[in-house]
């Protein structure tokens, strides 16, 4: 008898495993190759799923405006953040398209509207603010238990906004762009003159594995957004608090171990940012590094062994990635095109405005 | 028939281009006179003033010293639209007012200057150096009414203390109406060389100081104060030692309002429509009569306060959708307000 009922259960859970589908992937939701967050005409925020061509494989309705989305490794889910001080993050499964679990910020946190996946899809990792102690903190979920929260640790600074993976699988970069906000006085910077961005690398339990900062005269540079080449080259996108008048570096790249390495145009291209680079990118093989100017309506785009970058002209323009056909970047025209130093290629125009990032599958 | 028209529109658009480029021309070069300097002007001649009443009596008390710090005060909020160039070198803006201080630094600096009797008040030349918490209005300001600075370390001290800051305001207002002299040819005669090249560029500019100058009254002169309708913070409203936290957001207006309507003059529509918003608000600020927001924590004077809050915030979006465009400065979706 009990010999039975040992063989009915071994039988019985043997059907299930023999029973079990295989869990959808990227490729069953139409095979997009990268995400990006944007606002239609009726005035409602959607979320979409290109491919390298530009066409769009699906598009979901967003609860309000979002930044940028963290997209599982394997799985067609996307985590898409509220614009900062947002609270919540949505977790969507983008075959099904519906919200499949929510991240509500802990009291006394906000998301700064960036995330990124372990390797292995298991743990996500969010930018959020401890607010009331102006520290910046790296918020842990897991993503195996519906994105139920499993601790937090100190980002290395104020004000994280970009993070992302480094090629090693076991360690997070942060940009901690360095400018409290509080959501009591809205986006209003509270410590310009004595604010210090910095990039930190962490391990996954907030081991500080290395720190480094601008020089002193660019101390109201904020380094805000991140892209990492698999040889671990780190290319960071910066945000002048300064005079605009004056022409500072807005993009650079860092090595473990090294100083960071400041990129710069001519004065005149330089001012023509305003001060602002909206977002980056960089090359496979890490000899390119392309960043956005929405309000100088150009990219530009750098590379190994050339004094000054190429300017390619876009109004608009601030998405951008590196894919396997080359870069792509998006404006806020609802242009999504493809570019190289020798010029840009745009490929289709939608109907809606893209939104800061384009974030690659 | 359509020959000659095609002629003449050729013949018209590039000479309107040009009579619209002069008028900008005529109206850039009035702001930056009547605006400006008019403003940088002020805040020179009151912080000597300033420096003067220190210099002849350092006791918090003296009504002449304190009324000069207000009118310093007044005479810097006035000119927040002006936060670029000659204004922002050398972190001079952060070195005359450094607020908010969220981890009360200014407090815990003037301490340990005090406490130590740090030799770095010996000359304002070696004041310069001081922490820039230590500098300023708002330093000088916990100086005067702040009773935790009233006994603290020795009078000597705190007396010399107070004089330098006041002399230390004064020498940067005046090297931001010195450099202003020279800066303003760029945003006169726009060049390839200088900071703008184009008079969109100085346009640009301008728009921005007028916009950010609202975004900062509202989120940080008005929210912090606020907090959350569970958690009023009084004691974060800007200098409310001295009474000065309404006068100071209704002087943070006053470059604003002018700079707006000085650049509609020639579209009255748009001009009647900001005149009146501006006028609104000013009405509101006399209305709620609460030196320093203390009404916060008061759910009745509250609700006054955020419909304040509130007026401002739709005149920014007034001024995103009307004058933006009017300047032909109007920003795209990513370009408005980036993260």
């Amino acid at each position: 008898m009990v010999t039975d009922m040992t063989n009915r259960r071994a039988f019985l859970s043997g059907m299930l495993a023999a029973t079990v589908l295989p869990r959808p992937t990227w490729a069953d939701a139409g095979a997009p190759t990268c995400l990006a967050a944007a606002k239609v005409s009726t005035g409602d925020y959607i979320l979409c799923g290109m491919r390298e061509g530009g066409e769009l494989v699906f598009s979901l309705p967003l609860p309000g405006r979002g930044h940028a989305a963290a997209a599982h490794p394997t799985r067609p889910h996307a985590v898409a953040f509220a614009r900062r001080p947002g609270r919540f993050a949505l977790v969507i499964d983008c075959l099904l398209g519906r919200e499949m679990a929510g991240l509500d910020a802990p009291d006394g946190r906000h998301f700064y509207g960036h995330g990124v996946f372990s390797d292995d899809g298991r743990q996500l990792f969010t930018t959020e603010n401890d607010y009331d102690n102006g520290r910046g903190v790296i918020g842990v979920w897991d993503a195996t238990n519906n994105y139920r929260r499993l601790g937090e640790f100190w980002s290395g600074g104020t004000g994280p906004h970009d993070l992302r993976l480094m090629p090693d699988g076991e360690t997070l970069v942060v940009a901690n762009g360095g400018i409290e906000t509080h959501p009591d006085s809205g986006r209003a910077k509270l410590n310009l003159p004595t604010m210090q961005s910095n990039i930190s690398y962490l391990s996954f339990v907030g081991e500080m594995l290395e720190q480094v900062t601008l020089p002193a005269e660019l101390q109201l540079n904020s380094i805000r957004h991140l892209a990492v080449a698999p040889s671990g080259k780190a290319a960071l996108a910066m945000q002048w608090q300064g005079d605009l008048a004056r022409p500072v570096p807005l993009a650079g790249w860092h090595e473990r171990g090294r100083e960071i390495h400041l990129l710069t145009a001519a004065p005149n291209s330089q001012r023509q940012m305003a001060g602002y680079a909206g977002s980056i990118a960089i090359s496979g093989d890490s000899k390119q590094i392309a960043t956005t100017s929405p309000r100088g309506g150009m990219i530009q785009l750098f590379s190994v062994g050339q004094d000054a970058p190429t300017i390619l002209q876009a109004p608009d323009v601030c998405g951008v990635s590196h894919q396997a056909g080359g870069f792509h970047y998006t404006t806020g025209t609802g242009e999504v095109g493809q570019f190289s130093e020798n010029g840009l290629k745009p490929q289709q125009t939608h109907d809606l405005a893209w939104d800061n990032h384009l974030v690659r599958l | 028939m359509l020959r000659p028209l095609i002629l003449s529109l050729c013949i018209v658009w590039p000479i309107t281009t040009v009579a619209q480029d002069d008028l900008w021309s005529d109206q850039i070069s009035i702001t930056v006179k009547t605006q400006i300097l008019h403003r940088f002007d002020y805040l020179e001649h009151s912080t000597k003033n300033l420096a003067k009443a220190a210099a002849q009596n350092c006791d918090p008390n003296s009504e002449v010293l304190r009324k000069s710090l207000k009118d310093g005060m007044w005479a810097w909020a006035s000119a927040s639209a002006f936060r670029f160039g000659p204004t922002e070198t050398d972190n001079r803006a952060f070195a005359l007012g450094f607020w908010p201080d969220t981890r009360g630094k200014t407090p815990k600096a003037l301490r340990k200057l005090i406490l130590d009797r740090d030799p770095i008040i010996e000359s304002t030349e070696s004041f310069t150096e001081a922490s820039i918490a230590a500098r300023g209005f708002y330093a000088m300001e916990l100086m005067l009414y702040d009773p935790a600075f009233r006994d603290i370390g020795s009078p000597e001290y705190r007396c010399t203390l107070i004089q330098r800051q006041a002399a230390d305001i004064a020498r940067t207002a005046n090297s931001i109406r010195e450099d202003w002299e020279h800066y303003k040819t760029y945003l006169i005669a726009p060049s390839e060389d200088g900071p703008y090249r184009t008079q969109a560029g100085v346009k640009r500019e301008l728009f921005k100081g007028v916009t950010t100058a609202l975004e900062f009254t509202s989120d940080a002169r008005l929210g912090r104060p606020l907090g959350s309708f569970d958690k009023p913070r009084p004691k974060r409203a800007e200098a409310r030692r001295s009474g000065m936290s309404l006068e100071l957001i209704e002087a943070s207006l006053n470059s604003p309002w002018d700079m707006s309507i000085m650049m509609t003059l020639e579209n009255e529509e748009l001009s009647g429509i900001l005149q009146q918003h501006f006028s609104k608000i000013k009405l509101s600020i006399k209305d709620l009569d609460d030196p320093d927001l203390s009404g916060v924590s008061d759910p009745a004077s509250r609700f006054r306060i955020e419909a304040l809050k509130q007026q401002i915030d739709n005149l920014r979006t007034t001024l995103a959708d009307n004058l933006g465009p009017h300047l032909g400065v109007s920003a795209g979706f990513n370009s408005l307000d980036g993260d």
